[in-house]
Order: C-alpha cells, then sequence, then structure tokens
C-alpha cells in the first residue's frame, strides 16, 4: 500500500503544476462564467418599439416609468418603422398607444388601449408585455379609485373637496412606501430557493460546475493514457501490483483529492456566488464525484491515444450535459418518460439525487475490467 | 536452472518455435542468435511468461511454466528490446517509482548502486537528455530491481557506442559469475556474443551464424 | 526563389495527399463526426420542443392552500383558479398544506401557494403580508414559472390594494355607518379583485409574420446547420492531427518540410470535407424546405460558407501553432469555437447579446457570415458582400504564417 501510495506520488509530483491547474479549473471557469453571464444579465437590454400616435401626459409617464427599466432599451418610433424593424427581428416586441390613450384610461375604458405585436422570434415578448400591462394597470387602477372616491363623495356627506391628483397621489405614495404584498420561494424541505439570476432564471450554477468538472476530470485522467502506453507494458507485467492495482489505486487517489478540492469549491461558491448548498446537495455531490470518476477513468481505458480521447471526451461532455439537463431543462421530456432522468449523472445532481442506476452499472464495469485485466495478465 | 523440453509456439496455423529444448545453468551467460524473424524474441517472451507456450514444459528452478505466471515473474527479469522507462522522470525518479512496485525492497542507496555498477552516474538527469547508451543501461537496471535469478536481454545494446556496450557486457558477466544469475541474451553484434557468452544458442534455418560462431571457436548449438 | 516556391508547393500538395489518405483511413471517425452534431442539435430540439409544447393533458399543476378560510379568500381562490386554468397552461387545485407537501412529494404538483392566514385581515388593514410559493425541486422549470406568474399576479394585487386602501381612507372621512363601511369594504376588496384579475383585456395582441420568415423551423434549422459546420469544422482539423515523434518530425526538416506546409495542407483538407458536407446537408435542407434559391444563391452561399470555414480554420491553426500542451490547446479551441457560435447570433439572436458586444458585432465574422448566410437563403436577398470577410482572411492566412515563420525561428 505505502509503495503504490510512494509510487504514485511520484507521478503526481512530476506533474503537480498541471494537476493544480486543473483541479482549480472548475472552480474558476465557474466563478468567471457566473460573473460574466450576470454581467451579460446587466449589459442586455430587450429592445422593444413603443408608439405614441398622440402624446399625452399618461403617455410620457408610461414612457419615463419603461424607459427607467434598467433591462429595457425602448425605442419611440413610428408604426411603419416599428413594425418594419419587428420584421427584421430588430425588436423583440412592440406597443402602440393609441391615439385616444389618455381619454380612454381617464374614462375608464380601458379595453385594447395598447396594440402589442411580437414575432415568432420574440423571445421576451411575455415578460415585457406583462411589464407593460402592469405599469398601465397602474394607471387604470388608480383613475378606478379615483372615481370610486368621487361616487363616494356624491352619495355620502363629506367636507372634503374631491382631488383627483391628490388620491392619485396617495395611491402611488401607499404603494410605493408600504411593501404590502410580497412573495417568498422555496423549494420543499429547502431553506431557500434559487437566486434570481436577473434575465437567465433557469442558469444554474451547479449545471455550470458540472460541465467544467466533467471536462476537467477526463482531461485530468489522461494518466490512465500515458501509463498504459505499449513501451510500459512489459514493466508492468513485473511488478508486484500489476497495472491494474496501480491504476485502481490511482483512481482512488484522485477521487479523494477531487471529493476534497469539491468540497473546497462548494464552500467558496456558496460564499462567492451566495449559492445555497443543502445536506441533500452535499450527498448528492460526493456521489456525483465518485461516478464520474468511474465513468472517465472507464472511458479513457477504451482509447491508446490521448488526442482521439480528449476529443472524445469533450464530445461525450456535450453528450452528457445536453442529456443531463444542464443546458436545456429535460424536464418535458421527463414528464411523459421518466426512464430519461437516468441517461445521464448530472440529472440527479441537479435534482440534489443520487445516481443509483449509473453508480451501479459503472461499479459492475469497474469489476469487469479488473478481473479481465488479471485474467489477460496470467 | 532453465530445463526447457520440446518447446512449441504457434500463432495460428504458422509455428514459430517446433521442439525447442535446452537447459541454462546457474553463472552461465548464454548467447541466443538467428536471423530475423526466427523466434529469438519469441523465445524470450515465452520465458519470460509474456506469452503462454503452445506445447512443451519449462521449468525454473522448482517452478514449472504454466499454472502460475505470478511466482516465475518474481523470479525472471526481462530486458525489453524497446525502451521501457518514463522519458519525462530523471533516472532516480524512474527508479524508485518501480523499486516501490517491485517484490524486493531496496533502499535508495542500493538502487544508486545498481546503476553505478554499469557506470551510469546521471542519478539527477531528465531520461530524455541521456544518450542511448545510458538510457539502455537504466532499461537493465530497472529489470533487475526485484534481484531476478534468470535475466532475459533482447538485443540490449542495439545503437549504442562501444564502450557502453562493453561495460554493460562485464556488468553481465559480473552477474553471472559472481552472483550465480542465469543469463540469455539475444544481440547481432558477434564481436558481443563471441566476447562475453559461455556458449550460444542459435535459432532458425539460416546457418550463417553457427558457421561464423564456429570459426570462432565458440561453441555453439542449434535450437 | 522559385525552386522554394515550387518545391514548398509540392510538399503541400504532398501532405495533402497524405491526410486525404489519412481521412480515408479514419472513416469510422469520419462518420461519427457526420453524425455527432446532428445528434446532439436533435436532442437539444426536442427538449426545447417537449418544454414548449404544452398538450393539454400536461399543464402544470398547482395546489392553492387557503389559510384563511374567509369568505374573501375563498373568492379570492375561486378567482385565481378559474383565472389561471383559463388559458390552459395552469391547473390548480384546492387542497390543505399537508396535501400540498404530499403532492409535491409524489410529483404530482409543481408547487402550491398559500394565502397565509392573517390574509384577508392585512389586505383589509394595509398591513404587510408574504405569500409563501412551495415548489417542487423534481420539476424545476416549471416551478420557477410558477413563481414568475404568482409574482406577476401579486404586483397587480398590490397594486389594487393600495387603491383600495386609498379609496377606505377617504371612505372613513365621509359619514360612513360603521355598518355600511364594512359592507363597503368587502363590496370594493371583491370590485377591485375582480377588474384587476381582467387585466389582460387592456392590450390588444398581434404577431407579425415576415413572409419569407413566417416559419422558425426554418430559422432554427438554418441555424443547427451552421452549428453543425462549425463542429465539422473542428473535428476535420483533430482528425488530422498526429502526434509525430520528434525524430520523425526533425527527418521531415531535413527534407524541407516547414510547418507551414503541414498546417496549410491540413487546413486544405480540413476545408475540403467540411464544404463537401456542408453542401450536401446544406442542399438536402434547401430540398426538404423547399426554399427558394437560384444557382446565383447557391454560389453565394458556398462563398460565404468557404469564406467562414478559412477564417475558422485559420484561427484554429494558430491556437495550434502557439501552445505546446494539447490539452490546453483543444480547450482554447473550443472556447474558441464557442465565442464564435455565441456571437453568431445563430443561438441567441443578437439583440439579446450584452449592449457592449453589439457594437463590435458587425465586426465578427461568425455574425456577419450567418447573417449574411440567413438573408440569401431565407429572406431572398439579392446582392452580396464579401470584402470584410476576404480582408479577414488574408489577414488570418498572414497571421498564421508569421506564426508559422516566427515558431520555427524560435525552435531552431
Amino acid at each position: 500500500m505505502k509503495g503504490l501510495l510512494y509510487a504514485r506520488v511520484i507521478r503526481m509530483k512530476k506533474d503537480w503544476k498541471s494537476l493544480t491547474f486543473w483541479l482549480a479549473f472548475p472552480f474558476l471557469l465557474t466563478y468567471i462564467a457566473i460573473r460574466l453571464i450576470g454581467l451579460w444579465g446587466e449589459d442586455t437590454k430587450i429592445p422593444i418599439g413603443l408608439v405614441v400616435e398622440r402624446e399625452s401626459q399618461l403617455s410620457n409617464q408610461l414612457i419615463e416609468k419603461l424607459s427607467d427599466v434598467a433591462y429595457l432599451d425602448v425605442r419611440l418610433l413610428n408604426e411603419r418603422e416599428a413594425i418594419n424593424e419587428l420584421e427584421k427581428h430588430e425588436l423583440d416586441s412592440v406597443f402602440i398607444l393609441q391615439r385616444q390613450y389618455e381619454e380612454a384610461i381617464m374614462g375608464g375604458k380601458r379595453k385594447g388601449v395598447i396594440d402589442a405585436y411580437s414575432s415568432n422570434r420574440s423571445y421576451a415578448y411575455f415578460a415585457v408585455k406583462e411589464l407593460v400591462t402592469s405599469f398601465v394597470q397602474d394607471d387604470v387602477s388608480r383613475v378606478k379609485a379615483a372615481y370610486e372616491v368621487r361616487d363616494l363623495f356624491k352619495e355620502y356627506k363629506t367636507d372634503e373637496k374631491w382631488n383627483w391628483e391628490e388620491i392619485v397621489q396617495e395611491s402611488i405614495e401607499k404603494q410605493e412606501t408600504q411593501q404590502l404584498l410580497q412573495t417568498s420561494f422555496s423549494y420543499l424541505n429547502n431553506e431557500s430557493g434559487p437566486t434570481e439570476d436577473g434575465v437567465f432564471p433557469i442558469i444554474n450554477t451547479w449545471g455550470i460546475w458540472a460541465l467544467f468538472s466533467l471536462m476537467t476530470t477526463f482531461f485530468l485522467f489522461d494518466w490512465v493514457i500515458k501509463e498504459k502506453r505499449e513501451e510500459l507494458h512489459i514493466r508492468w507485467l513485473f511488478t508486484s501490483t500489476g497495472f491494474e492495482k496501480f491504476a485502481s489505486f490511482g483512481l482512488i487517489i484522485y477521487t479523494v483529492i477531487m471529493i476534497l478540492i469539491d468540497a473546497l469549491t462548494f464552500l467558496l461558491l456558496s460564499v462567492f456566488l451566495q449559492q445555497q448548498v443543502s445536506v441533500k446537495l452535499w450527498l448528492s455531490l460526493f456521489i456525483f464525484r465518485i461516478v464520474i470518476n468511474l465513468l472517465a477513468f472507464l472511458f479513457v481505458n477504451l482509447f491508446r491515444q490521448s488526442l482521439i480521447y480528449y476529443v472524445g471526451s469533450i464530445g461525450f461532455t456535450l453528450i452528457l450535459m445536453v442529456l443531463g439537463g444542464a443546458i436545456i431543462p429535460v424536464e418535458g421530456v421527463t414528464k411523459q418518460w421518466s426512464w430519461v432522468e437516468n441517461l445521464s449523472p448530472i440529472t440527479s445532481l441537479l435534482n440534489e439525487q443520487i445516481p443509483y442506476v449509473w453508480l451501479t452499472v459503472l461499479l459492475g464495469l469497474f469489476c469487469i475490467w479488473y478481473w479481465k485485466g488479471d485474467k489477460l495478465r496470467a | 536452472m532453465l530445463k526447457v523440453v520440446d518447446l512449441e509456439k504457434s500463432y495460428g496455423k504458422k509455428k514459430i518455435l517446433d521442439r525447442v529444448s535446452f537447459q541454462l545453468n546457474r553463472g552461465e551467460i548464454v548467447g541466443l542468435v538467428g536471423e530475423n524473424g526466427a523466434g529469438k524474441s519469441t523465445l524470450l517472451n515465452l520465458l519470460a511468461t509474456i506469452t503462454r507456450l503452445s506445447k512443451g514444459t519449462v521449468q525454473l528452478g522448482e517452478f514449472v511454466y504454466g499454472k502460475k505466471p505470478e511466482a516465475i515473474r518474481k523470479i525472471v527479469g526481462y530486458v525489453p528490446q524497446e525502451l521501457s522507462l518514463w522519458e519525462e522522470f530523471t533516472v532516480e525518479q524512474n527508479m524508485l517509482f518501480f523499486e516501490k512496485l517491485s517484490w524486493k525492497r531496496r533502499t535508495k542507496e542500493e538502487c544508486r548502486q545498481l546503476c553505478l555498477d554499469m557506470q551510469l552516474e546521471q542519478w539527477k538527469e531528465p531520461v530524455k537528455s541521456l544518450s542511448g547508451g545510458m538510457k539502455r543501461k537504466l532499461n537493465i537496471a530497472i529489470s533487475l530491481l526485484h534481484d531476478p535469478l534468470l535475466i532475459l536481454l533482447d538485443e540490449p545494446t542495439v545503437g549504442i557506442d562501444m564502450k557502453s556496450k562493453n561495460e554493460i557486457g562485464k556488468y553481465l558477466v559480473k552477474l553471472a559469475k559472481e552472483q550465480g544469475k542465469i543469463i540469455l541474451y539475444t544481440s547481432h553484434d558477434m564481436n558481443e556474443i563471441i566476447t562475453f557468452c559461455d556458449r550460444v544458442y542459435a535459432i532458425g534455418k539460416d546457418p550463417f551464424y553457427i558457421n561464423l560462431l564456429k570459426n570462432n571457436g565458440v561453441l555453439v548449438e542449434k535450437l | 526563389m522559385g525552386d522554394y516556391t515550387l518545391k514548398s508547393i509540392n510538399n503541400i500538395l504532398f501532405f495533402v495527399h497524405q491526410y486525404v489518405k489519412q481521412l480515408q483511413k479514419k472513416w469510422k471517425s469520419l462518420l461519427l463526426l457526420f453524425i455527432f452534431p446532428i445528434f446532439i442539435i436533435s436532442i437539444i430540439a426536442l427538449l426545447i420542443i417537449s418544454l414548449v409544447q404544452s398538450p393539454i393533458s400536461s399543464a402544470i399543476a398547482v395546489g392553492l392552500v387557503d389559510d384563511d378560510q374567509t369568505e374573501e379568500t375563498k373568492l379570492i381562490s375561486s378567482f385565481l383558479k378559474s383565472s389561471f386554468t383559463q388559458d390552459g397552461t395552469i391547473d390548480m387545485k384546492m387542497m390543505r398544506e399537508d396535501e400540498a407537501k404530499k403532492e409535491i412529494e409524489e410529483n404530482k404538483i409543481s408547487a402550491y401557494i398559500t394565502l397565509p392566514k392573517e390574509f384577508t385581515e392585512s389586505m383589509y388593514n394595509g398591513v404587510s403580508l408574504t405569500i409563501p410559493i412551495v415548489g417542487n425541486a423534481q420539476q424545476k422549470t416549471d416551478s420557477l414559472l410558477v413563481k414568475e406568474l404568482v409574482e406577476s399576479f401579486t404586483r397587480y394585487i398590490e397594486s389594487a390594494q393600495a387603491n383600495i386602501l386609498t379609496v377606505y381612507d377617504y371612505a372613513k372621512k365621509t359619514d360612513m355607518t360603521d355598518t355600511e363601511f364594512e359592507k363597503y369594504q368587502y363590496d370594493l376588496f371583491i370590485e377591485f379583485t375582480l377588474f384587476t384579475l381582467a387585466k389582460d383585456q387592456l392590450v390588444k395582441e398581434g404577431t407579425v409574420t415576415n413572409i419569407a420568415t413566417s416559419s422558425p423551423t426554418h430559422f432554427f434549422t438554418l441555424s443547427g446547420w451552421f452549428l453543425a459546420l462549425t463542429i465539422w469544422l473542428f473535428g476535420f482539423y483533430e482528425l488530422l492531427r498526429k502526434d509525430e515523434q520528434p525524430s520523425l518530425v526533425t527527418r521531415q526538416k531535413l527534407f524541407g518540410v516547414t510547418i507551414w506546409q503541414t498546417v496549410l495542407a491540413r487546413i486544405v483538407v480540413a476545408f475540403a470535407g467540411n464544404v463537401m458536407l456542408a453542401s450536401m446537408t446544406f442542399i438536402a435542407i434547401a430540398n426538404y424546405f423547399d426554399l427558394d434559391l437560384y444557382w446565383i444563391d447557391y454560389l453565394r452561399l458556398v462563398q460565404y460558407t468557404a469564406l467562414y470555414s478559412l477564417v475558422l480554420l485559420v484561427g484554429i491553426a494558430i491556437i495550434d501553432v502557439w501552445i505546446r500542451s494539447m490539452k490546453v490547446t483543444i480547450l482554447i479551441q473550443i472556447f474558441f469555437i464557442f465565442l464564435v457560435v455565441i456571437t453568431s447570433g445563430s443561438i441567441i439572436p443578437s439583440i439579446y447579446l450584452p449592449l457592449s458586444l453589439q457594437d463590435i458585432l458587425p465586426f465578427i465574422f461568425s455574425h456577419e457570415t450567418f447573417n449574411w448566410i440567413t438573408d440569401i437563403a431565407l429572406e431572398g436577398r439579392n446582392y452580396a458582400e464579401y470584402n470584410r470577410l476576404t480582408i479577414l482572411m488574408i489577414t488570418g492566412f498572414t497571421l498564421l504564417w508569421l506564426s508559422t515563420f516566427i515558431k520555427e525561428r524560435w525552435a531552431s
């Protein structure tokens, strides 16, 4: 055992710089990626076209409110220009405030006061439409309140004079100063849910980490190819351990080191990126690490040349990422066919579960590899 | 003693070795010659338990080939024709790496002495910067870490300078005479064979080697 | 000089021939290379389609828990239920909290919303209130969708509530009796809630369709083809790579072989192979979608594909020349390709890219190429302009030549 450890240390010491780089790689890249995505979100402005058929106080207010929204790039255009740009997909959506906009709202007639247009490539349309609707609804609702008060004053005796401005102002103040109604979100049995990522709520930090972690693991395990090469084949026959035992021990050593690094990574990510890490996630991570190390170990044994292995492992990583739902969620498919969840160990990580199927199959394959190798030696 | 009786090896229908029989005693250094493709490397591979025999019996001391190759490998040292080294390591790292995985424990000084015995002094040098001769010496030294009884060398001095050949040859003689090892090695260099071997086995159809060696007064036998 | 040039060309042709033979030997890998991007893109497409299409049977199941159990919350619950269920995306059911938790554990619902105990009281008195939404970790996307919808709904209710409270304040100033006020509170509350729920009447929706791009399938298929083309280019280049022994490299050097010759030969073979694959697949797509293209359009498309391929290959080759470690080379090449694809606008339309990036997009070759290709193939654009891409290609090749020259000097 000591001999195996010492021999492995000699190998690892030689490449310590490369090893350190690849071990730090998942954390660094995850951190950079999340920060860049955040910056992207802050720097992205969804271009919308706003057409005002006739300027009014209410329309100006709406323009101001929309212009204040950080992620919108409001372009004031005429209808023809706006529709033209929308057709060319240079705008996400177009909103037209009709000629009678102010009058309609002031008169309590809110039906169809805005025409909204989208194209078949308007990704943000629903979110923007909701925003525009909510701003207009605010005004409509205040108008209703004002008229309600007027009717009240008509029906009941009061010394107060009906003042439209005052009523609207009071309503605005109440809405702005009192946090009247809020929501909180969490997953069952968790303390809190995902952090909002601005424009990209479905970006999962652990999914991104899984991508870089998988890639690194495959790249790191090229030591198997180097140690298995033809020239050294003879040497292994004349050792007390043989290649299989030495390589398996190497697998264990690398797994232990990588689990420690993963633990550190998760801690750092939870601190720097304010990511929640539950006990379930820790366990899921621990098993995930064992699974991908086993996977990489078995995969690399299929190759003799490093280059083909590197390229193959990039492809394999991409397939696992796609099937695991790290790029596009797989829920649409798993609703109908739940077995799809087992196609990639990443799904389990993202769902904070244990990939039992993967673990069992890989352990089985590993035993076959170990036993077969032994037989070949004899 | 190594005793080989009616050894046969075939690859499919092609018979490479046909009823080969011979014996090697302790303290002997025996050469193996023959034309390319005659079966020298095949024979060495069989004796090193790298490949299995098709027919025949081989016995080394109390061990009979066929049942437990691991037990035999503990007392056989095989020096491959291809350099089998960690090019990116130093001589020291190569020796220590294989020592750790070897059956026999040796101290760092003992490993170093093994190299020095063959005039390999560049202990801290990376292998890729060594000359061909030095690399060959290291290739041999690693195979001797577990102090084997039978040492098989497949063209150990190919492509190296005369001085290094000489040093290696003298060292092998020393191993045989002073430590009682059984040494069998193949070579195309007849000078080397004539100088260092006690006797020679010739394999293959071409009588060239037999005639040449006999003319130089070497004890040669056809396998 | 003339001799040298002739020898150089001879060497390049020789290596082109060698690389072609190498590709022929690696036909299995070539097949795998061809299938791989198609496989990945098909899966991504399948996932997107399944996510976006929601048949009636798979409306998002959501639970609604009413802890307050007042007439007001009962009314709100039924309004919420009918409002959300109207368009078929949400299937809302009333249930108790323990039932809701169980349904999440059994993966039967995506989330449940709770109207807390003091809901009505807080609404009437303008006290701050939080509506908890509990999601199902196994249905994250649906949970988040519910969260977004409820948050949006809450914003409306909050705005309505501010107005309700304002009216209450004025109502208190009148000579309404307490009983009348209580009834008035209730009636107003319900009226405003109903009014708010009917907010969708505000907007009249329409969709603009450009005849040429009326089917997003056309666009996305072209995007997929562009992505596949990029992956094939990378794959071809890597397939042609050989781990050569230093001794063999030295021997080749003595024969007058330079790095430039071998790299150029590789680019030529990768380019030719890729143009073949890309053309075949594009013609298949054009036929399948019955695209209205003339031979001049095909010619232009080939030219753009060719220029794009060469610039990309040159980029990959420059990285190859400078970086020694194979792993790091491949990693950097992957990042390069990723950036090229992201900035092309084929995956994420350029209007959603960061503003700071949008300023330089016209100068990015992938963006320019993809725009031209979609314009010609889908929007019937009648002319083409290659200046920028050609200049970039020439610059790229010059940089590549310089790189190989400097590297060889360094090495000797």
